[in-house]
């Protein structure tokens, strides 16, 4: 469809920032996990390999990605519950399951991965790299949102800040970016 | 007094380097890749290039 194409390269252009192309393409990772800005990076991280390998299993998943199993059995039945992944048993070996994403997750992803060079591999990355500014060992999106917002704004209010963060009862912003300032990463004037 | 927050140094290089993954570049040591974020804060926005500096006569 070139008209849905012309109009994805606008809205590429028009967020030429470098921090505005990273929230947005947060905002379209989160979008693939249907909504849950409290989901961790590394649901993401699993979201985004499942995309990159159709019909994978998930021993492939946690060999790729280094994860332990229970924590990926945790976020792979997280995945299948929100309708962002389909499970189908093998047809030569009923045993294993294989997983592939679908609906709105796969469309989200899509979108993300247009500031990615269409590149899974460059997602990861990107994906990666966040998760490594974090002392946190399980950050959020929505606490990558707000490291965003606030390297974006520069000197900017609790109000400003939380004007751009995702949705959220005003004590789980206030706790996330308690969080944020007690790892380090987001400096106050307080003090004075 | 209204309290002020603001990217310690240490995010804003993490997500210099996140972008570099997004955006595929190669990494290089020599480059500058600070001007491409709000460096310039004093402006309140996306900073700007640094003026490179002038070679000796």
């Amino acid at each position: 469809m070139p008209q849905k194409s012309g109009l994805k390269s606008l809205h590429n252009a028009a967020s030429s920032n470098p921090i505005q192309r990273m929230g947005l393409v947060l905002d379209h990772l989160v979008a693939a996990l249907g909504e849950d800005s409290s989901s961790p990076l590394r649901r993401a991280q699993i979201l985004v390999d499942i995309d990159a390998h159709p019909n994978t299993t998930q021993t492939e998943v946690m060999d790729r990605l280094k994860i332990n199993k229970s924590t990926m059995s945790r976020e792979i039945d997280w995945l299948y519950d929100h309708g962002c992944v389909i499970r189908q048993a093998g047809q030569q070996d009923g045993r294993l399951i294989h997983m592939t994403t679908c609906g709105y997750s796969k469309k989200s992803l899509g979108f993300a991965l247009d500031y990615a060079d269409h590149s899974h591999k460059n997602l990861q990355k990107f994906i990666e790299s966040l998760i490594t500014v974090f002392a946190n060992p399980k950050p959020t999106l929505r606490d990558a949102k707000l490291l965003v917002s606030a390297t974006e704004l520069g000197d900017a209010s609790r109000q400003e800040l939380f004007a751009r963060a995702y949705k959220a009862p005003l004590t789980t912003n206030v706790r996330t970016l308690e969080g944020l300032v007690e790892q380090g990463l987001i400096e106050t004037d307080s003090e004075s | 007094m209204v309290q002020k927050f603001r990217a310690a140094q240490t995010t804003i290089n993490g997500l210099e380097m996140a972008f570099l993954g997004l955006s595929g570049s190669a990494m290089s040591s020599d480059h500058d890749l600070t001007w491409s974020f709000n460096n310039d804060r004093s402006k309140g926005k996306g900073g700007t290039p640094p003026i490179p500096p002038v070679a000796p006569k």
